[in-house]
């Protein structure tokens, strides 16, 4: 059992940074035309999900042992924070880190939070369309969507039409959103844990 | 000003020629906690002050001392 939760665990936390990475790039490569049908992508994919579906595993594993075993709790704690053996300056290490890396991950949540908000148009108008002579516009908003398929502005019908030069809208999904967070959270923790190991 | 808890531990180690590891054992704690004590990294609590206390037989204050720093 406990050689089972340290190979576990290793991977869970490993693969992490790892399965990030794969998550955000690998559908750009696989997107390319030059890419398609080639032996590589597909070794590529079905690589990409033994591991992918291996850490889903791993990471089911790891929630249900937090839940209901202390005992893993602490050997993760350890494995986190770089600590081998408890004493209180280690408590003390463990704790200060914790608390630092509560602050980073609220300040990171907030920045995700304004990202998520706002939005950005700069618009190209038609010539027979100008407004007081300017051709381009810039539209600075914020969008508060509490559920998916939320519309909290009505969509006006039979507008002028522009052409949209930028356009910013947050660009990770829900998933991507999570697994950053997730990384963030582990990253800052252990970070903050070897810091103040250190010392 | 601020007040720093100096600490007189590798004196008193070296004068038993005592390896940090076997003080370590002899109290309970890491290695790397008597590094930073020894170092004045770290500030023991009052447990571990009086285990110390009592390892070399001494009082806690011949062992650690409060001074000002600037």
């Amino acid at each position: 059992m406990k050689t089972l939760n340290r190979i576990v665990m290793s991977y869970f936390i490993i693969a992490l940074p790892v399965i990030l990475v794969a998550f955000m790039i690998w559908p750009q490569i696989a997107a390319t035309e030059s890419a398609v049908g080639s032996p590589l992508l597909e070794w590529g994919n079905a690589l990409s999900g033994y591991l992918f579906a291996f850490w889903i595993a791993t990471a089911l594993y790891t929630v249900v042992c937090l839940v209901f075993s202390s005992r893993f709790r602490e050997q993760l704690l350890k494995r986190i924070a770089f600590v081998k053996e408890r004493d209180e300056r280690e408590e003390l290490i463990v704790r200060r880190a914790a608390r630092n890396a509560f602050l980073f991950n609220i300040a990171f949540l907030l920045f995700l939070f304004f990202l998520n908000l706002v939005t950005v148009d700069v618009s190209k108008y038609p010539p027979d369309h100008l407004v007081a002579g300017k051709e381009h516009s810039l539209s600075l908003g914020l969008n508060l969507s509490p559920f998916v398929g939320t519309k909290l502005v009505a969509e006006t019908e039979g507008g002028v039409i522009a052409q949209t030069l930028f356009r910013y809208r947050f660009p990770l999904t829900v998933s991507g959103t999570l697994l950053i967070l997730i990384i963030i959270n582990v990253g800052a923790f252990s970070l903050y844990a070897r810091r103040f190991g250190r010392q | 000003m601020k007040n720093v808890i100096m600490s007189r531990l590798h004196v008193l180690r070296a004068e038993k020629r005592m390896t940090q590891e076997k003080l370590a054992e002899a109290v309970g704690v890491t290695r790397a906690t008597i590094i930073a004590i020894e170092k004045g990294n770290y500030n023991p609590s009052l447990e571990l002050a009086f285990k110390l206390a009592h390892f070399f037989n001494v009082g806690i204050e011949e062992i650690f001392t409060m001074e000002e720093s600037k």
